[in-house]
């Protein structure tokens, strides 16, 4: 396993829901945890995009966070993609593959169920690429590969209906096409681990020598109910609006975060992504979770909030 | 550069409109104003199921669509390189090879954007700016552009010879991965093509 991934997400989220009279010890249990895990940057992180949560007023809630997580560690490169370029082998960019070991150009569910997968749990026979980082032209592949899956992005009483991503679906998250870090369409995040003070941008940034280059990626939580991919690979999915799924997207499923940390630091002018600038930063997933082990993680860890590791546990 | 290239896709666009129908879009220079959820395009032709769960269009799989959309995408830039040709080169068997590969190509891209318009996909390039495989770059565009003589004819063969290569692959790989007939139809037809100007090579 990699080293502890950083606490920010569920963070945010327990910050979000510290309210009311509650268990002293939960948050007696929580500040140690963000002081021996939570990472500089994963503090100022909360400084700067959650000002409501900045300043606890009680700690005396449960500690409540939507939660359950992949390490899936980098398996091999190929200029394929099976969701744009299916039965095209050579036909993209170059890609950077984790989890199932299997995926190429062919791939679809039946040959993923197949395949192997470098995931921690073993259960998850997922596909998830990203774009090869260059530095100075030599790759450079992520030696933190945190897959979330997250409750968050919606209200609670939407969490409670999130339903299990189906098998098979396809999802891409950020635009290969973005034009730059004004770009609205860009999601791209890239920031410095444990250099807070380093603010994160959409195009890389420049991290101190004893720092790596992290990149944060939120995808799309809302389906539409019926299609596993689309002819543009996005119009089946959508994110939410105000804190809830759009009618025409109306089924909330866990949101995925990537979390990537590149083990490169410094100028920033030697990087390059296959698909060119920091903010083309973008994503796909594959689905190959068990139906079984995908519905008991939303039913236990994501609907009733609750924070579980890679085994789906509480 | 850029705002030359993009004045010369422009110019292109403008030919090509006048040859196609009305609602062909000009294809790769546009800049990005892609929404994040739903597409007016995909709405009209929503997708169905295939057995995989992968995503059609009508009689199109998504094999056709990123099939078109790539060589869309290579064959743009191919049309901007053949065309510093003239002027460039100094090679006459150069700029007898290169004259009709040129008008060749532009008439490929006219049938691709007619298929792509039946996909109901726009017509944005989704492969702007990547390194994709075989495709003549904005940065070798500059460095070819900048060359003058053999070496200009040296570079220009070499993108050509990647550029080719890489075009009958893929067409190779979509006469079986694809599903519109007509789609297959000119992806055999591309393949026999590229292989064919590959051999006639100065």
């Amino acid at each position: 396993m990699s080293p502890t991934p950083p606490r920010f997400p569920p963070l945010r989220r327990v910050l979000g829901r510290w309210r009311g009279p509650g268990v002293v010890l939960a948050a007696a249990g929580l500040i140690l945890s963000m002081l021996s895990t939570g990472s500089a940057s994963a503090r100022a992180e909360l400084r700067a995009t959650d000002k409501a949560a900045s300043s606890p007023r009680s700690a005396k809630a449960p500690v409540r966070v939507a939660e359950f997580v992949a390490e899936c560690p980098f398996t091999h490169r190929l200029p394929d993609d099976p969701i744009v370029f299916p039965g095209l082998p050579g036909a993209s960019h170059m890609h950077s593959f984790f989890g199932n070991d299997s995926t190429n150009a062919h791939t679809d569910l039946a040959a993923l169920k197949r395949g192997r997968t470098s995931c921690s749990p073993t259960t998850d026979l997922s596909s998830y690429w990203t774009p090869t980082l260059y530095a100075g032209g030599k790759e450079v592949e992520p030696t933190g590969t945190t897959f979330y899956y997250l409750g968050e992005g919606v209200r609670d009483d939407v969490i409670a209906t999130i339903k299990p991503l189906p098998p098979g679906l396809r999802i891409v998250a950020g635009n290969a096409k973005a034009t730059g870090v004004g770009d609205p369409t860009s999601i791209a995040r890239w920031s410095c681990l444990h250099h807070g003070e380093v603010n994160p941008s959409k195009d890389f940034v420049n991290c101190p020598s004893d720092s790596m280059l992290e990149s944060y990626l939120d995808f799309p939580q809302c389906w539409n109910g019926k299609d596993l991919d689309s002819p543009d690979h996005k119009s089946h999915m959508a994110y939410p609006v105000g804190g809830q799924c759009p009618a025409t997207h109306p089924v909330a499923v866990p949101k995925l975060r990537q979390v990537l940390r590149y083990p490169v630091n410094g100028d920033p002018a030697r990087l390059k992504l296959a698909s060119g600038a920091g903010y083309t930063m973008h994503g796909d997933f594959f689905n190959a979770w068990p139906e079984d082990e995908m519905a008991r993680r939303v039913r236990d860890c994501i609907n009733v909030i609750v924070k579980c590791g890679a085994d789906g546990r509480p | 550069m850029r705002a030359a290239t993009a004045a010369r896709r422009a110019a292109s666009a403008a030919v090509l409109a006048v040859l196609l129908t009305a609602g062909c879009g000009e294809g790769s220079g546009k800049p990005s104003g892609e929404a994040r959820s739903t597409s007016s395009a995909a709405a009209r032709h929503p997708a169905t199921r295939a057995p995989g769960g992968q995503a059609t269009s009508g009689t199109f799989n998504s094999s056709d669509i990123g099939w078109i959309q790539l060589m869309i995408a290579m064959d743009d830039q191919a049309v901007l390189l053949l065309g510093l040709v003239p002027g460039h080169s100094s090679d006459a068997e150069v700029e007898k090879w290169a004259k009709p590969v040129a008008t060749a190509c532009r008439g490929e891209l006219a049938r691709l954007r007619k298929l792509l318009a039946r996909t109901g996909v726009p017509d944005t390039n989704p492969h702007e700016g990547h390194d994709m495989p075989g495709m003549v770059t904005e940065d070798e565009l500059r460095t070819i552009g900048r060359a003058k003589g053999t070496a200009f004819d040296a570079l220009f063969l070499a993108a050509m010879r990647e550029h080719l290569d890489q075009a009958a692959k893929i067409a190779h790989s979509e006469r079986s991965a694809g599903a519109d007939p007509a789609t297959r139809k000119l992806a055999a037809s591309v393949e026999r093509t590229s292989r064919t100007w590959r051999t006639g090579l100065p």
